[in-house]
């Protein structure tokens, strides 16, 4: 046997049980959070605008997400439902002396995935859409969601 | 990187030890005297045999079983056909992912390595390979939503088929009389998932993680029953 072909031979093997035994462990390093990013915008000026809400929260649930005090920002981040595909949010304002509720509607695609390293199961979603808003201007810009985006909705009011 | 440096002096012992410190850098290349002659293409041989690194897996991963084996029908000196046969299974997350199935993988190879010994002791071939995988995933999962409620169920999709299409390169040579061993390096390209599923599909048998590229590593051990002994011209 030629001696190149044994140092491949041989050395092929050996280097193929080192890469099975020091194949990589999967660590979950993801924040898996499927997390709808809505940003407020001056319909005049068209510049990022603070708009104060008394408080926001999903049609269906109890639990409120934002209230008048820690709504002084500028993005909103409302979380996405694992189990339904069209989901409501109510944005509720005080205009004048009366509370008046301003409806976002959302539908998206949602894949079960476990492709995240370590991390378990998941839905990523996708093809987000807004169907219904009793806002003026409602424009979607990154339809999936993946964390890492500014955000995925612009409210011009 | 620790385990590249491992792996160097390693080899570098094995280099020394099997080319018994030969230095053949200083060695002057040799003339080939010998010459192809023109060859038919006609069945010379059949290989049968099982690549050693699914099994590797097997034995080292406790949620992974493995295996496969592979023919080669061997067409003059430079042509082979080649079909592999494997399954694979795999467990994640305490069992809670499951994926098993089998694929095969059909196609051929040209050897490059004709002039010394003509598929005697050595080959160095690139191929070809159409692969098919039939398969299963399942998954009981619970999704964590603090806001919207928690979702709990469980998937399973049977029946689940792919297919992709693979490049090889193999080197192999003759350890003793109708055995033959090497490694093989496969370049996998899939080009779509081609499937409506409700998982994701993430674990291919036969591909591994569903990248849409892949290189894969195996080490083959071969039996060969040769036919005809194809002619080298002096």
């Amino acid at each position: 046997m030629p001696f190149v072909m044994k140092y491949i031979l041989f050395g092929g093997l050996i280097g193929i049980i080192l890469l099975m035994n020091t194949s990589c462990k999967r660590k979950c390093t993801s924040d898996l959070k499927n997390i709808i990013k809505v940003q407020f915008y001056n319909k005049e000026t068209l510049r990022l605008d603070t708009v104060v809400f008394e408080r926001i929260q999903g049609l269906g649930v109890d639990s409120i997400l934002y209230t008048a005090k820690d709504s002084l920002v500028n993005t909103y981040q409302l979380p996405a439902s694992d189990g339904q595909d069209m989901i409501d949010f109510v944005f509720t304002r005080k205009e004048g002396s009366l509370l008046k509720g301003y409806t976002l509607r959302l539908t998206y695609k949602r894949q079960l995935t476990i492709n995240t390293p370590g991390c378990g199961a998941f839905n990523r979603i996708e093809n987000l859409q807004v169907p219904f808003s009793d806002f003026d201007s409602v424009v979607v810009i990154n339809p999936f969601l993946d964390n890492t985006s500014n955000a995925n909705i612009q409210i011009f009011f | 990187m620790p385990i590249f440096k491992y792996f160097f002096k390693l080899t570098l012992i094995l280099f020394c030890v099997l080319g018994e410190c030969e230095v053949i850098f200083a060695q002057k290349p040799k003339q080939d005297t010998t010459q192809t002659p023109k060859e038919k293409i006609q069945l010379s041989g059949i290989r049968f045999g099982l690549d050693v690194v699914p099994l590797g897996v097997t034995f080292l991963d406790k949620n992974r079983t493995q295996w496969e084996a592979n023919a080669e029908l061997l067409l003059g000196n430079s042509y082979l056909l080649c079909l592999d046969v494997g399954s694979a299974s795999l467990q994640r997350f305490e069992g809670d992912y499951s994926n098993k199935g089998t694929y095969w993988r059909i196609g051929a190879d040209y050897n490059l390595w004709r002039k010394k010994g003509n598929l005697q002791d050595g080959q160095f071939t690139f191929g070809f390979r159409y692969c098919l995988a039939n398969f299963q995933h399942q998954l009981d999962y619970v999704i964590q939503n603090p806001y919207w409620g928690n979702l709990q169920g469980a998937v399973l999709e049977q029946n689940l088929r792919i297919s992709w299409i693979e490049f090889t390169a193999t080197l192999k040579a003759r350890i003793a009389p109708n055995f033959w061993m090497g490694p093989v390096a496969r370049f996998d390209l899939k080009f779509n998932n081609a499937q409506d599923s409700i998982l994701e599909i993430n674990d291919i048998p036969g591909f591994g993680v569903t990248n849409n590229i892949r290189i894969n590593l195996g080490y083959q051990l071969r039996y060969q029953i040769q036919w005809k002994k194809t002619p080298i011209k002096k």
